[in-house]
């Protein structure tokens, strides 16, 4: 019963990922009214939905939003990757961390619009061929993580600061991450995964 | 009759204990594990690390609608009028409501709710939202509202508590001490800040059953409160909650803005959703009270303890249960204390990690050093001297090896190098009540169930290890599901039960379950069932050798299906009443700026049977960070004008961050505690409760000034120091 | 946060043009500032005019462009040899998300910190309101300004700020009417009631490059912060120093607080005591002393006093050894 009951669950809730897509292209877009109206040297976008093309995760994905609509909205409630979480929704946490353009930035503070036609890598897309990233294993073995919810935000974090330093010390791997918070207090596991990871 | 061997090496008793016939036998120290103890990644990492995990925050629908509500920016107010008009005229705004005449008593009470298709839409609406307020004077402090003419928050005194006992004696004893020592403590409202905010995702099917994706410490609590709220029998509600990102205390049933959200779910006939935001969460979700404790203690030049007697005053704002767990730990020839609990108007206090227990320790251990001081003693050995608890007094020495115990400060110039300690003490607060589904299937699958929930302490990899331990086969071979009330019953995670008291009811379901499995194979196999067992996946003492997976396709039926209960497995002799915790820092301290970097912290924490190593460490961890947080950063701050919190975000509420982190030594103390089969005992609330105590004491031994103020921030200790 | 329309302009001076014609607009750099200033509706413009692909022309060493994130300008090598004050505060500045996306010309222009101005359940003087929910005697102010203005106690938040006028560094403003270059020093003025802004900018203005003297100044200078938590924290002082000692005299400095008034501060009295003298143990002292002579510290900030004392002290010391 209760095995059923969670299987039609989670199927409405993939069926929502389509839906909303098609819902998303669907609903006006001002663009053209606006375009015209737009000063010398200047391009208007919206206010109405518009649409903002991307890479994600490999792949093209396009949404229909207004310019006031965050990354990070725009991720969870129109393309349906939840892993990057709304914490402090002011760019104080890093639990909404995602790469754009392979640097790390926090998705709640920026613009949907201000990501069109750049390549956003989130938690999702971060292992490849089914095969965990380095800082994703380490993090399972040394349980760099409690109740996981800004683990999306220090696992990019993580992986973005072994990008640009391999072998980062003790320190450095502490100021990669000074921009992440966690309220559990994993920070010493999680120094052990990136030492882990970095090896 | 058999023996069963509780304690830890170096102190170990005997108890008679004869096992029950129906219950799995006890384990105890002297018994060999196969999975226990040893450190297992826990089952949901992989989800948790790849943005898998769906908590509730993540559940989404295609037709889902957003909830929010509009919450008052006074402290104290009449609502006169409420005008929605606007909002409600707003396209895509399907549902609201309008609190008129409400008497608001905290900043951040709801005022007026609103449903909407979009989270833009919603924030337009509230945006829309005109109320007139008759705004009344408001007491945000302790002081405020215990002042005379003070403004009443609720009906009755604002002023309340439990009287004290035994003051007369506690004054005599001080009488008689050599010294007297007397000193006024103060600490901070802390609020949760849990990373997953309190709210909900519901949606009623056509049927009129009602799923509640809560994030919460207690689905079947929730369950209850969701079902009167909406007035839906309570057996047409499930509650889920596969994942939750914290609560430490303060998620334990529905509230105002859940009841919201189902009446908006009910209305609409859509899945709605409503998450608080950072400032709701911090505002009206709960905090741990705070405290003026006015500490009088004495002592005998030999270092014998006298007498301690406490007068405390604390606030929960608009709730009750402010007080402070003071004095306790330590023996006193008397001692007692007075607790006032007084109203103000603010967010109501809940449970937080510890409640009563940090801020108490943090003042008893201040005034411990302060007695030592007085008397000229190592601080550590007039607590060895007055601590007679077995696991404590084996824990101070190994605190004060890791740590490299100095009785003088060190460091030359502007920084200096201190030395502190404090102690805990906690309950095994293992209690009946849990049970567990144990499911073998044909095709050699493992499951267990229970409706509780993981909060991120471990509880499924806990559950999955006791049940393969007890099973005897591989971890992997066993699968869990929790946080689904469609499964029989777990105890709200508070008050650290969990662990202790669902850990011998698996072992009884895994225990009913393997005897089951042998007896059919025995039927197939030959044998004495009552002679065969299962070890590390394979079936011995049959007429043959087969494995696990072997015996369960010889199943005659398609799955054994058992459920194990808390009856009877409670009935066993205990090693002692107390979880035991010691933990030692050492804090550098820049007396030309009052900055305090806390260098190390080793924590010695008695943690029972331990089950798994790993997250026993990671709890133990945690602890250590969440009270080091609080004893350097974390403050609510009101404005005492008004009464709403200047600091609701996380910038300027400060959690402590990466670049913060001392190096951290986690010792877990293994003892076989017995009182239950298991012998599993609580952990995540001890391990945070003497952190602040020993960080101040650190400072104060560096700067040879004492902080008797939490958060110690830079201005504290300039102050200290005579610097300000 | 209210929708908006949104541009992308190819130029400074296109953007500069649209917004001088707009009547309730507002530039974005980065957006991390801004987007907090929206999502609160301290500001709720109808329009954002984003400079973020503007191109810039900033190929000369010393040349900033204001679209510049922080993370670019710290791993300026150039500025990290000839400006070392400016290359600390770049580094030191926020998280490294945020230096990934903040840019030069954003941390000039961001709003202050105060708590009072960013919660609209607040009067703020800066947001037109009569009073200034801070300067009461039960407010919260230990993060506030210790040199406050009569009408308004915040501190300014920028550290990019100090350190660029104590290297002398020039901003280049663009605006419609004529384009002009200041001393960074003179970016900014006093709060007045009803205005957002710190800058002197003009509406339709807009700062297009910042240029660092490559000067003896410059290349002698540093910055220090104290912050209460050293992962993500806002500065509660802030030191820019620069000097340049001739004939073992001091001949020229500068000395910059920051997050002590509503503006970043010059301490000229600090800068005076120093200049013809010997940088030493003595002089340090009398200009540390100098820089706060005049503070008038709220009651719960008294400590930024005597730990900016410190700061200008622990900076000149560093000056010291410099070379």
């Amino acid at each position: 019963m209760a095995d059923d009951k969670i299987r039609v669950s989670r199927r409405d809730i993939l069926r929502g990922a389509g839906a909303a897509a098609i819902l998303g292209t669907a609903l006006p877009a001002s663009a053209k009214e606006a375009a015209a109206k737009a000063p010398a040297g200047l391009t208007r976008h919206g206010p109405g939905a518009v649409p903002v093309s991307i890479g994600l995760n490999g792949k093209a994905a396009k949404v229909m939003v207004e310019p006031r609509v965050t990354l990070l909205d725009a991720l969870r409630d129109r393309l349906d990757l939840t892993g990057a979480k709304r914490i402090c929704d002011r760019g104080a946490c890093g639990g909404c961390t995602v790469w754009v353009n392979g640097k790390t930035v926090n998705s709640c503070t920026m613009l949907a619009i201000d990501a069109a036609g750049a390549d956003v890598r989130t938690v999702e897309g971060l292992a490849q061929n089914g095969k965990l990233h380095a800082v994703q294993a380490a993090f399972v073995e040394h349980d760099a993580l409690q109740c996981g919810f800004c683990t999306s935000g220090m696992v990019m974090s993580c992986a973005a600061l072994l990008k640009n330093n391999p072998k980062p010390t003790l320190d450095e791997i502490k100021a990669g991450i000074a921009g992440n918070l966690c309220r559990c207090g994993t920070y010493g596991h999680i120094f052990n995964a990136v030492q882990e990871a970095s090896r | 009759m058999s023996d069963l061997k509780l304690g830890f090496p170096g102190n170990e008793k005997n108890e008679n204990f004869e096992t029950p016939d129906n219950v799995a036998p006890p384990w105890d120290a002297t018994t060999k594990f196969s999975v226990m103890g040893k450190p297992h990644p826990r089952l949901e990492a992989e989800d948790k690390v790849t943005g898998r995990a769906k908590y509730s925050y993540d559940i989404r629908f295609p037709d889902l609608i957003y909830a929010k509500m509009l919450r008052s920016p006074h402290a104290s107010a009449r609502v006169k009028s409420i005008d929605i008009s606007k909002a409600k005229a707003l396209p895509g705004v399907l549902y609201s409501e309008a609190r008129q005449g409400l008497t608001v008593r905290y900043a951040g009470q709801g005022v007026a709710g609103i449903a909407a298709e979009t989270e833009e839409i919603l924030d337009d609406a509230l945006a829309l939202i005109e109320v007139e307020y008759e705004v009344l004077p408001c007491a945000v402090t302790v002081e405020d509202a215990m002042a005379p003419g003070a403004p009443q928050v609720l009906n009755g005194p604002n002023v309340g508590g439990r009287p004290g006992r035994g003051k007369e004696r506690v004054d005599a004893v001080h009488k008689d001490a050599d010294i007297v020592v007397e000193a006024e403590y103060r600490t901070q409202v802390q609020t949760h800040s849990c990373f997953e905010t309190h709210g909900c995702v519901c949606k009623f099917d056509d049927d009129g059953s009602l799923t509640v994706w809560a994030s919460t410490q207690s689905t079947f609590f929730t369950k209850t409160a969701i079902a009167r709220a909406a007035r839906v029998r309570p057996e047409n509600v499930t509650v889920i909650t596969e994942h939750m990102g914290g609560g430490f205390g303060s998620k334990f049933g529905a509230d105002d803005w859940d009841r919201f959200c189902v009446l908006a779910a009910r209305a609409t006939k859509r899945p709605c959703r409503y998450l608080l935001d950072r400032r709701a969460e911090h505002l009206i979700a709960g905090n741990r009270p705070d405290s003026i404790q006015k500490c009088r203690f004495s002592a005998n030049k030999n270092g014998t303890l006298m007498g301690a007697w406490v007068e405390s005053w604390g606030t929960a704002g608009v709730g009750r249960g402010a007080g402070v767990q003071n004095p306790t730990i330590y023996r006193f020839r008397a001692a007692g204390s007075e607790q006032k609990d007084v109203r103000t108007h603010a967010g109501r206090g809940r449970a937080f990690r510890a409640p009563r227990h940090p801020q108490g320790v943090f003042a008893l251990e201040g005034m411990i050093d302060e007695v030592a001081f007085a008397l000229g003693m190592d601080p550590l050995a007039l607590r060895q001297k007055n601590d007679a608890h077995p696991v404590r007094s084996a824990q101070w020495p190994v605190g004060q090896k890791a740590i490299g115990w100095r009785k003088t400060p060190r460091g030359n110039g502007a920084v200096k190098i201190g030395y502190g300690c404090a102690g805990s003490r906690w309950g095994h607060n293992a209690r009946p009540g849990d049970a567990v589904r144990c499911r073998i299937g044909k095709d050699g699958s493992v499951l267990f169930a229970n409706g509780s929930q993981d909060l991120g302490t471990g509880t499924r990899t806990l559950i999955a290890i006791l049940g393969a331990e007890e099973l005897g086969v591989p971890l992997s071979f066993v699968d869990v599901r929790l946080g689904h009330t469609t499964d029989p019953y777990g105890h709200a995670s508070g008050g650290s039960v969990t662990a202790p008291s669902i850990a011998p009811v698996v072992k009884q379901a895994a225990w009913l379950a393997k005897r089951e499995l042998l007896e059919h194979i025995a039927k197939k196999i030959g044998g004495d069932p009552k002679k065969m067992e299962l070890t590390d996946g394979d079936v011995l003492g049959g007429k043959k050798k087969i494995t696990f997976k072997q015996a369960c396709a010889l199943l005659p039926v398609d799955s054994i299906d058992v459920t194990g209960d808390s009856r009877n497995v409670f009935r066993v002799p205990r090693f002692s009443r107390e979880v035991a915790g010691v933990q030692f820092a050492r804090v550098a301290v820049d007396t030309e700026t009052g900055l305090v970097k806390v260098q190390k912290i080793v924590s010695v924490q008695d943690c029972g049977q331990i089950v798994n190593e790993l997250t026993v460490r990671s709890q133990m961890l945690g602890g250590v960070i969440q009270g080091l947080s609080y004893a350097l950063f974390e403050n609510r701050l009101l404005d005492r004008n008004t009464g709403d919190m200047v600091n609701a975000d996380l910038l300027n509420y400060k959690i402590a961050g990466a670049r913060d982190m001392p190096e951290i030594e986690t010792i877990p103390f293994n003892v076989a505690q017995g009182g239950t089969t298991a012998g599993v005992s609580s952990l995540g609330e001890p391990a945070t409760v003497p952190t602040a105590g020993a960080i101040a004491n650190a400072v104060s031994h560096a700067i040879d000034a004492r902080v008797r103020s939490l958060p110690i921030t830079p201005d504290k200790v300039l102050a200290a120091l005579g610097a300000l | 946060m209210k929708n908006f329309a949104y541009y992308t302009a190819e130029s400074v001076p296109a953007a500069a043009r649209a917004l001088a014609g707009m009547k309730n607009a507002v530039a974005k750099g980065g957006g991390t500032d801004l987007l907090a200033l929206l999502k609160d509706r301290v500001l709720e413009p109808d329009e954002v005019v984003s400079l973020k692909g503007a191109k810039i022309d900033a190929k000369v060493a010393g040349v900033i462009a204001a679209t510049t994130t922080l993370a670019e300008l710290a791993a300026d090598p150039w500025i990290k040899k000839h400006a070392p004050a400016v290359h600390v505060a770049a580094d030191e500045a926020a998280t490294p998300q945020i230096r990934n996306v903040a840019t030069v010309g954003g941390n000039l222009c961001q709003s202050t910190r105060c708590w009072y101005y960013r919660n609209k359940n607040f009067a703020c003087s800066k947001r037109g309101d009569d009073a200034c929910a801070a300067l009461t005697a039960r407010s919260q102010h230990r993060y506030h300004a210790v040199f406050p203005h009569v009408a308004c106690a915040s501190a300014h938040a920028s550290n990019l700020a100090p350190a660029l006028i104590a290297v002398a560094a020039t901003v280049h403003c663009v605006h419609p009417d004529g384009d002009r270059a200041l001393d960074a020093g003179l970016l900014y003025q006093d709060p007045a009631k009803g205005r957002v802004q710190d800058t002197i900018l003009r509406p339709g203005e807009l700062i297009e490059r910042i240029t660092v003297p490559d000067s003896p100044l410059a290349r002698r200078s540093t910055y220090v912060e104290f912050r209460e938590r050293e992962s993500f924290d806002f500065s509660a002082v802030s030191v820019a120093a620069a000097v340049h000692i001739d004939g073992g005299k001091v001949i020229d400095a500068r000395i910059v607080l920051g997050a002590v008034a509503p503006k970043p501060l010059r301490a000229t009295a600090a800068e005076q005591a120093l200049v013809g003298q010997p940088l030493n143990a003595a002089t340090i002292e009398k200009a540390a002393a100098a820089a706060f002579a005049d503070a008038r510290p709220l009651s719960d900030n008294k400590y930024k006093v005597v730990i900016g004392r410190r700061l200008v002290m622990r900076a000149l010391a560093g000056l010291k050894e410099m070379r």
